[in-house]
């Protein structure tokens, strides 16, 4: 009688953002360029051309297992991984194979710790589109992306869920995007995803899924995948070893084709790029430059500002809004304004949108309460009374009469009791009305 | 007139070109009459640059306003599997055949910084596969001193073309003896460097954990010459050396006494007639004041199949950049000896036999680095014979592909270890061109040009010239 | 079925060396190379002999450590789109074309 339980590993690729490319020198931003003019001997894959390592490459990729805390190799190096493709220039990618940078570390999930297998460092491929030329089946080859440095996380086989999946995936890219090493967006290509999938490691089979992405997606795709397997296997079927994608319009996987039982890459030891060696004082200059992490700075807001979870999750979701809470929270405490009053208009009001300066949103905080003007919340209740009130100057305004703003105003100060401050007013009524 | 200036050394040309008594344009035109002449026969070069004149004219314009470089207006062949930019190069290969590279080699591009011209593109066995130059797609080059006979590879045109008087000088690449075979087999001097030495950036490589790269002269001095400009730190080559290059041709003249080695396995079996030629080499040195010693270098014994592995392991992955899509023609336009090689290396680094061959193989490597190791501990330079045999027919050992790879026996050592070594001509065995290999320390240059400038000094076989046929 | 004498490389063993390295061959190259590669394996196969159990691989000679380059944009080598597809046989509107992979 054999246990099913939901056995999900990811591999995440995350797009460097080095200025270079992996190898050489060639722009590493891609998108949207020109094809195949961001394109040198080296990543084009041209007789006589000759890697050499990007150094911030390797000391990024030794941030993210720092940050991971994952066991940093001391004699990494790399391999070079064989196959044929169109999009690969060289008819091998140069990544790591056995002595990877980074090996094993973890996230946490609200589930349970995540443990991850490594993190290592390869080049990315060139890009394949399909078209048709008289009549012939094609693919159009733009190798600007060719040679882009590549990180690629593998987590052990340890989620069992869709959103548990979701929720590392996310993670993950908050810590990358608070170390500034990647954009790590899905949309753009940045992040991807790969799920492999099954009810057991013993079973005898797994199946990849791709084309996930988006988060959204990884978390349905996953539990879509699921529930198909288990009705395989209620059957005594086992699914099979395949790769399948995630087909949107259909809402469901796709076999793609079948997934190899290990492709026969003959892995060696890359013989133009000379081994590495690192010691202690190398990786603790890496390690100084780790900023305090979101899990870090959400528990020291908790603590020191008494804000709610809510909120906290919000301001560290981003590393600029956390860094700005913190600049306004300092000038405002010389003022008496209290930590959860900048939170509350930041979360609800989206003020550091407004004021680009911390400085002046404190300001701006200060002069309302001075002059014992109404809140933010106050004023927007206020509004948004008037509004409800005075629905023929609402239709007039809407209908280019631009002069009701004033008679508006008004109206508010009147609900206010006059205590509302005139910029502040105008502001907010602006944004109900243009909603 | 003509005749007399294509006799002359690199040493000699620079002089002549100094004095002004002669011009880097008569120089070319001299050269290629001679090609136009006698390459048809030889096929020493793949492609031919007539452009070579007016460059040699804008050369002697740029010496009269008091230009000052190293090699400015001397004219050059270039090995095809460098390459050259707006040039066509194919590594005598119809896999590349009408492919222009876009770039220079790092060591071309220095020999052309100091005013150097490429008359040419010379012919080698296709992609460094071969020790007899027979592995062409353009027509197997003659041996210029015996038509029908081999040149040796695989910088068989290069070799061919020095030794025929068509240029100053070659470059070669050396993977398993590609610059010192044909140098023996063809009466010049055959460099392979340190590897780590010469930048390996722009030559299409064959095996990028031993290929070095170097060049075909005249003489001594003149490889010299040549090496202190090609070499040096690159930063397109991560593999290439921070060590300082030294100016080789001011160093060649003996200051102390050296230990010579020779290694017993160079010479067990050896054909008598060879060997009785060799030790007249060592005779010289011994009579300069040079100490000879025996030494040993067990795993000589298992340095080609190490070879035959590593290597072709190596080419296997090398060209599989050769898709057809981004430039040249298609796979199925290899010869058989690239196909062999291809697959030989695919194999030894398949899923279940990577460890019995290439893991073996790399580990067996460093046993033999240990044991030349022990050696250099003893001796300054190690000398033998390049060839186990003299020059053979074009097609004599075509025939048996293993035993064409077992002349490269060796040679090859010297590229597993990156030890460099020089061959240098020494008397003829029956009518055919032999050379004499000498093997120094790591960057140790200097010594092996000083121990081999001894031989050149008493043999002179520089001045011997082949009978060219038109 | 396993024959009497079997050769070191087997033909099929030929053939899927040949297809791993996309080496297009007919079935009498592949029975040609079955025998040239079995000889070669035969005389290559005595690097078993050698004791390497406590020995490290050497996969480089070059006992450089730690090269790196520094992450800058390198303007001398970057190819325009005409150069880059300057030497092939099939290209459309700035791309590089080939025969679609069937999936």
């Amino acid at each position: 009688m054999k246990d099913f339980v939901p056995t999900i590993g990811l591999e995440i690729h995350i797009e460097l953002k080095t200025i270079s490319k992996m190898f050489c020198g060639c722009p590493a931003d891609h998108f949207g360029k020109t094809p195949n003019t961001q394109t040198c001997p080296v990543c084009l894959g041209l007789p006589g051309e000759l890697p050499v390592p990007n150094k911030k490459a390797v000391e990024w990729t030794i941030l993210l297992g720092l940050a991971l805390n994952s066991e940093i190799n001391k004699a990494p190096k790399f391999d070079r991984k064989h196959y044929f493709y169109p999009d690969l220039p060289m008819g091998y990618q140069i990544s790591q194979y056995d002595e990877p940078f980074c090996l094993g570390g973890y996230i946490n999930t609200s589930i349970g710790r995540v443990n991850l297998t490594r993190v290592h460092l390869e080049i990315d491929t060139g890009k394949l589109q399909h078209s048709v030329i008289d009549g012939e089946k094609v693919s159009l080859v733009d190798f600007n992306r060719s040679g882009v440095a590549l990180m690629e996380v593998v987590t052990e086989p340890e989620i069992h869920s869709g959103d548990q999946a979701k929720e590392f995936a996310q993670k993950l890219q908050q810590i990358v995007r608070y170390l500034g090493i990647s954009d790590c967006d899905m949309e753009k290509g940045s992040m991807r995803l790969e799920a492999n999938i099954s009810w057991g490691l013993n079973l005898g089979y797994k199946v990849e899924v791709k084309n996930l992405n988006s988060f959204k997606f990884v978390e349905k795709a996953i539990n879509h995948e699921l529930v198909r397997q288990k009705k395989l296997l209620d059957k005594t079927d086992t699914p099979k070893q395949e790769t399948r994608g995630w087909d949107e319009k259909a809402n469901s996987t796709v076999s793609q084709r079948y997934k190899e039982t290990a492709s026969d890459y003959r892995y060696f030891p890359d013989p133009d790029i000379p081994p590495m060696q690192f010691d202690e004082n190398f990786i603790g200059e890496i390690r100084k430059m780790l900023p305090e992490l979101p899990e870090v700075t959400k528990a020291r807001f908790l603590k020191e500002f008494g804000i709610s979870e809510y909120y906290a999750d919000i301001l560290v979701q981003d590393k600029k809004r956390a860094e700005y809470f913190q600049s306004a929270h300092l000038l405002a405490t010389k003022y008496g304004v209290s930590a959860k009053v900048i939170a509350e208009r930041m979360v609800n009001g989206k003020v550091d949108e407004e004021f680009d300066e911390p400085e002046l949103l404190v300001k701006k905080l200060v002069e309302i309460l001075k002059k014992d003007f109404a809140g933010y919340s106050v004023v927007e209740e206020a509004v948004q009374e008037a509004v409800e009130k005075n629905k023929k100057a609402v239709k007039d305004y809407q209908e280019g009469k631009g002069e009701v703003v004033g008679f508006l105003m008004g109206e508010v100060q009147k609900i206010l009791k006059g205590k509302g401050d005139s910029k502040v007013v105008r502001d907010l009524l602006l944004k109900n009305l243009q909603k | 007139m003509r005749e007399e200036l294509t006799e002359l050394t690199l040493k000699e040309t620079l002089e002549g070109l100094e004095k002004g008594s002669l011009s880097s344009l008569q120089l070319v035109e001299a050269y290629i009459s001679r090609i136009n002449k006698f390459d048809k026969k030889l096929k020493s070069f793949i492609t031919v640059r007539e452009e070579a004149k007016i460059e040699a004219k804008k050369a002697d314009e740029a010496r009269k306003s008091g230009v000052k470089k190293k090699l400015l207006g001397i004219p050059f062949a270039v090995k095809d599997n460098f390459l050259t930019k707006g040039i066509r190069t194919t590594s005598a290969s119809y896999v590349l055949d009408n492919y222009i590279a876009h770039y220079n080699a790092t060591s071309v591009q220095r020999l052309l910084d100091e005013g150097a011209i490429i008359i040419g593109k010379t012919n080698l066995d296709a992609w460094g596969h071969g020790s007899s130059g027979e592995h062409t797609d353009y027509g197997i080059p003659n041996n210029p001193y015996s038509y029908g006979f081999v040149t040796g590879g695989s910088s068989s045109g290069s070799a061919a073309a020095v030794a025929a008087r068509f240029c100053l000088f070659g470059t070669g690449s050396d993977t398993g003896g590609s610059n010192r075979q044909p140098g023996s087999y063809c009466n010049v001097v055959g460099l392979k460097p340190t590897y780590g030495r010469v930048s390996r950036y722009g030559v299409i490589a064959m095996a990028s954990s031993t290929d070095s790269i170097g060049h075909l002269t005249r003489t001594i001095w003149d490889s010299a010459y040549v090496l202190s400009i090609t070499a040096g730190r690159d930063e397109y080559d991560a593999t290439s050396s921070f060590t300082k290059p030294d100016q080789y041709h001011e160093l060649l003249e003996v200051k102390e006494k050296l230990t010579i080695g020779l290694p017993k396995e160079f010479f067990e079996g050896l054909n008598k007639k060879l060997a009785k030629i060799v030790m007249t080499a060592v005779k010289i040195l011994g009579k300069q004041g040079h100490k000879i010693i025996e030494v040993s270098i067990p795993t000589i014994k298992y340095a080609y199949p190490i070879y035959a592995v590593l290597q072709t392991s190596e080419v296997s992955s090398n060209l599989a950049k050769f898709d057809g899509i981004r430039y040249g023609n298609g796979r199925e336009k290899f010869q058989d000896e690239a196909k062999r090689r291809i697959m030989i290396g695919t194999h030894s680094l398949s899923s279940g036999y990577a460890d019995k061959y290439y893991i073996q193989a790399a580990k067996g490597r460093t046993l033999l680095i240990n044991d030349f190791e022990r050696a250099f501990a003893k001796a300054d330079v190690l000398v033998g014979p390049v060839y186990p045999f003299a020059p053979f027919k074009h097609g004599e050992r075509e025939k048996d592909p293993l035993q064409m790879y077992l002349s490269d026996v060796l040679t090859v050592p010297a590229n597993l270890t990156g030890h460099p070594g020089i061959s240098v001509p020494i008397e003829f065995m029956d009518k055919m061109p032999t050379g004499f290999q000498i093997i120094g320390k790591h960057f140790q240059e200097k010594t092996i040009f000083q121990v081999a400038q001894i031989i050149e000094r008493e043999l002179m076989m520089y001045k011997i010239k082949p009978q060219l046929k038109a | 079925m396993k024959k009497l004498k079997d050769k070191t490389i087997s033909f099929r063993e030929v053939k899927h060396t040949a297809d791993l390295a996309r080496l297009p061959l007919k079935k009498h190259e592949i029975k040609k190379f079955e025998s040239q590669l079995s000889n070669i394996f035969d005389y290559v196969g005595q690097i078993d002999e050698m004791k390497t159990e406590k020995t490290l691989k050497t996969s480089q000679v070059s006992e450089a450590k730690n090269i790196f380059r520094e992450d800058k944009i390198d303007a001398t080598r970057i190819f325009s789109q005409e150069e880059a597809l300057g030497n092939a046989k099939r290209k459309m509107n700035g791309f590089f074309v080939v025969k679609a992979i069937l999936e």
